[in-house]
C-alpha cells in the first residue's frame, strides 16, 4: 500500500509554521545564562537549527545516541528530532504539541518526548528529513517512531543496533561495521562521496571538545561550585548533538576559561556561598526552571555534576573512526546491565563531594525507572541520601510547584541534619 | 517555655500548644478554607483559647502543611515530613515508619532510632490514595464522608474498585450503583483501593515494623482495619491522629528555643 507523504511543504514553509507557533508561545528562554560560553553555545545551536530549514541543507532526524561525526563529514545537518521537544517546551508549546499527539491515538503513558515529536511532525514545524537515523541505545519507542515517521515521509531510515552485552568480542567491530555502511550509504543515495580526510578531521575536532570538556568537569569537583547545574543542564542537549563540528570547540574552550577564572578566584556560582551539594540524574523539566532555581538560588544546594554532562569515553583514534565511535558508544554506562552505570553514580558521589542525589525520574521512561529500586539500595547501604522526584521533562499537566516544594524541603532537612551530625 | 505548631493541610488545619513540660495545653482542627492566613489566624485564636493563654505566652511557632508560608506569626517552617516523624515518634517511641494519609497526599516516612527521617515516599500524580478521594467517593454513594467507614464494615461481599484515578472510579461507582451493587460492598472495595495505593507506596520505601499511622483519613475505621490486615508488627494508633504533624511542629519549635535544632 502506498503511504501519503505527511506533508509536501517546504522547509520554508515549515520555518514559518514554527515561527507562528513560537509567536503565540508564551514562555521565554531559560533565565540561566551567567556565562559567555552558554550564549555562545545558544547560538551556535540556533545557527544550526536554522540550516536544517534550508532547502538545500541534507537533514538527518536522529536520535540522541547516534554518531554525529560522520554527518559532519557529509556536511550534513543533524537533527535532533527528540530533545527538541525540549526546546518547543523551553518555548511554552511543550502541551501544544503533546495534545496534538495525544489526538493522534498516543497514550499520555509514552515518553512525552517521543509523543512531542510526533505532535511537532503534525503541526508541520519541523524540517522534512532527507534521513531518519536511530540507535537501539536505550529506547525502543523511539526506534519504532522513527520507523514509522519513515514511512510517513517516505525516506531511508537507518537502525544501528548497539548490543546489550558490549563487553561481547564481537561488539566493536559488529556496531562498528554499521556506522561505516550507514555513511557509505547515506553519502551513495545523494550522490555524495565520503572524503575521508573529513572524517577523520571530525574526530580530532570531537577529540579536541572533549578534551575541554574533560577538563571542564574537573573543574567543577572544585568547591565552590564554579557552575550552576541549572546552566550546565542546558548544555546537555548541545553535548550529544554537535561532536565533530569545528564550533563546539570554541564553546568549550570559553566555557574552560571561564570556570577556570570562577576556580582561581575561588567564585562560586551561587552567591552567598554553597550549602549542599547535589548530584543530579537525568534531564530536568523544560517548562519550568522552579526545580532548579529552588535548589541552587534558594536553597543554596549547588548541583554540582549532572550525569548527562559525563565525558565516560577515551580519546578516539582518527585512524579509526568507525571503531572509536562503536567504542564510543560501547561504554555509554547506562548500556547493558545496571553495574556500570551505578559504578559511575558511586565515583560521582565521591569525586564531585555530593552530600545528595536527586534523580528526575521522567514518567514515560521504562529503561530509567526500570532499575531504581537497585539504585535506591545501594546508596541507601552506602549512606548517600536519595530524592526521586517522579515528573515529566515534557508534560506540565501534572505538575505542581508545590508539591515538588515539600520534597525538596524535606530532602534538605535529611541533608541538613546530616551535616550537623558530621 | 510555650511553643505551638500550626498545620496548614489542603483539607484540613490542625495546631497544637504544648508546655514547658510538652504536655498538650490546647488543639484544634478547623477546615482550611480559601485564605490560608485568615484560617492561621482563626484556628490560632482558637487553640489559644482552649490553652486558655495569650499570644504573647507563646514563646516559638512553626508552621507545617502546603499553606506553612507566608504566615505572620509563624516563626520557622518545617515540612510535614519531618513534622509527622516527630509527632509521631514522641506519641509512640518505638515507631519506625509513619503511615499519613492526608486529605490532598499519602506519605510514608521511615525514621531511625532517634526519630529522625531517613527516607520518605509520597504520592504521585493525583490524589489517589488520600482523604478527597474518599470524599469523592462518598459524595458519589450518597453518603456522608465520616459514615463511609462505618457502611464499609456492613459489607458481605467486598467488589473490586480497579480504577485508581479518582475520576474514573467515581464513574465505575456510579456504574455499580446502576447495577444494584449494595452501596456497602462498593464502600468496603473503595477502603480497599486507597489502602491498597498506600500500601504500595509503604513498601516501595521499605516498610519497617513499627507502623505509626497518622493523618485525618486514620480516623475512617474501615481504612485502619483494612491496613491492619496489610500490615505486619505492632501498629500505634494515635488517640486524635489529625494532629500528629502539629504536634511534631511544635515539638521542633522546642528544639529551636533550646538551640539543638
Amino acid at each position: 500500500m502506498k503511504i501519503k507523504p505527511i506533508t509536501q511543504s517546504t522547509r520554508k514553509s515549515q520555518f514559518n509554521n514554527l515561527h507562528q507557533l513560537l509567536k503565540n508561545a508564551t514562555r521565554k528562554e531559560s533565565p540561566f545564562y551567567t556565562l559567555e560560553s552558554s550564549k555562545k553555545k545558544m547560538f551556535l545551536t540556533a545557527n544550526l537549527f536554522r540550516k536544517a530549514y534550508r532547502e538545500d541543507s541534507i537533514v538527518v532526524w536522529r536520535s540522541s545516541f547516534l554518531p554525529t561525526e560522520p554527518l559532519f563529514a557529509l556536511d550534513f545537518i543533524p537533527f535532533p528530532a527528540e530533545s527538541v521537544v525540549s526546546m518547543l517546551t523551553n518555548s511554552g508549546l511543550g502541551a501544544k504539541v503533546l495534545n496534538v499527539a495525544e489526538e493522534q491515538f498516543y497514550s499520555r503513558d509514552t515518553c512525552s518526548f517521543l509523543r512531542g515529536t510526533y505532535g511537532a511532525v503534525k503541526e508541520d514545524c519541523l524540517p522534512t528529513p532527507d534521513f531518519l537515523a536511530c540507535t537501539s541505545m536505550y529506547c525502543d519507542a523511539s526506534a519504532k517512531l522513527f520507523y514509522n515517521l519513515s514511512k510517513k515521509y517516505n525516506k531511508t531510515y537507518f537502525y544501528i543496533d548497539v548490543p546489550y552485552h558490549h563487553e561481547q568480542s564481537y561488539a566493536l567491530d559488529y556496531v562498528a561495521k554499521q556506522i561505516e555502511e550507514m555513511t557509505e550509504k547515506m553519502a551513495k543515495i545523494v550522490g555524495r562521496k565520503l572524503d575521508y580526510s573529513k572524517l577523520t578531521e571530525a574526530i580530532k575536532f570531537s577529540n579536541e571538545a572533549r578534551d575541554y570538556f574533560v577538563q571542564i568537569n574537573k573543574l567543577r569537583t572544585m568547591k565552590p561550585a564554579p557552575m550552576l547545574g541549572a546552566e550546565a543542564l542546558n548544555h546537555t542537549v548541545m553535548l550529544a548533538h554537535t561532536w565533530g563540528s569545528q564550533e563546539i570547540i570554541e564553546v568549550y574552550k570559553l566555557l574552560y576559561e571561564e570556570l577556570k577564572q570562577r576556580v582561581d578566584n575561588k567564585i562560586g556560582a551561587i552567591e552567598g556561598g554553597e550549602r549542599y551539594r547535589i548530584l543530579w540524574r537525568n534531564l530536568k523539566p523544560y517548562y519550568s526552571d522552579y526545580i532548579t532555581s529552588y535548589l541552587e538560588l534558594e536553597k543554596k544546594a549547588a548541583i554540582a555534576f549532572e550525569e548527562a554532562n559525563f565525558i565516560y569515553w577515551e580519546e578516539m583514534d582518527p585512524n579509526e573512526p568507525y571503531k572509536s565511535l562503536a567504542k564510543r558508544m560501547l561504554s555509554n554506562p547506562p548500556l547493558g546491565d545496571y553495574k556500570r552505570w551505578l559504578e559511575a553514580t558511586l565515583s560521582f558521589v565521591n569525586n564531585y563531594q555530593i552530600d545528595g542525589i536527586i534523580e528526575f525520574a521522567h514518567w514515560g521512561c521504562h529503561h530509567l525507572n526500570s532499575c531504581t529500586q537497585i539504585l535506591k539500595e545501594t546508596l541507601e547501604n552506602k549512606g548517600v541520601p536519595l530524592l526521586i522526584l517522579d515528573g515529566d521533562c515534557i508534560d506540565s499537566r501534572d505538575y505542581s510547584d508545590g508539591q515538588i516544594k515539600t520534597r525538596i524541603d524535606a530532602f534538605l532537612e535529611i541533608l541538613e541534619r546530616e551535616k550537623k551530625q558530621r | 517555655m510555650i511553643t505551638a505548631g500550626i498545620d496548614i493541610g489542603a483539607v484540613a488545619a490542625k495546631s497544637v500548644i504544648l508546655d514547658t513540660k510538652g504536655h498538650i495545653l490546647g488543639s484544634c482542627i478547623l477546615s482550611t478554607g480559601s485564605d490560608t492566613k485568615k484560617t492561621a489566624e482563626q484556628i490560632m485564636e482558637r487553640v489559644l483559647k482552649e490553652a486558655d493563654i495569650g499570644f504573647k505566652a507563646i514563646d516559638f511557632i512553626v508552621g507545617t502543611g502546603y499553606g506553612r508560608f507566608n504566615l505572620p506569626f509563624v516563626s520557622k517552617q518545617v515540612t510535614e515530613i519531618s513534622c509527622h516523624a516527630k509527632g509521631a515518634h514522641h506519641l509512640f517511641p518505638d515507631t519506625k515508619t509513619v503511615i499519613d494519609i492526608g486529605g490532598q497526599d499519602a506519605k510514608a516516612i521511615r525514621l531511625n532510632d532517634k526519630g529522625e527521617v531517613v527516607d520518605f515516599v509520597m504520592n504521585d500524580k493525583c490524589a489517589a490514595g488520600t482523604g478527597r478521594f474518599l470524599e469523592v467517593m462518598a459524595q458519589a454513594l450518597g453518603t456522608k464522608i465520616e459514615d463511609l467507614g462505618e457502611l464499609a464494615f456492613k459489607s458481605k461481599n467486598l467488589v473490586e474498585i480497579s480504577s485508581m484515578c479518582t475520576v474514573f472510579a467515581e464513574s465505575e461507582v456510579v456504574s455499580l450503583i446502576a447495577s444494584a451493587c449494595p452501596v456497602e460492598d462498593i464502600a468496603a472495595g473503595l477502603h480497599r483501593a486507597i489502602v491498597d495505593k498506600v500500601m504500595a507506596m509503604a513498601n516501595r520505601l521499605g516498610c519497617v515494623e513499627n507502623v505509626t499511622l497518622s493523618g485525618g483519613v486514620i480516623n475512617n475505621t474501615a481504612v485502619v482495619l483494612s491496613l491492619k490486615n496489610k500490615l505486619s508488627g505492632k501498629i500505634n494508633i494515635p488517640v486524635s491522629p489529625q494532629i500528629v504533624g502539629a504536634l511534631g511542629a511544635a515539638l521542633i519549635a522546642r528544639k529551636y528555643i533550646k538551640g539543638t535544632d
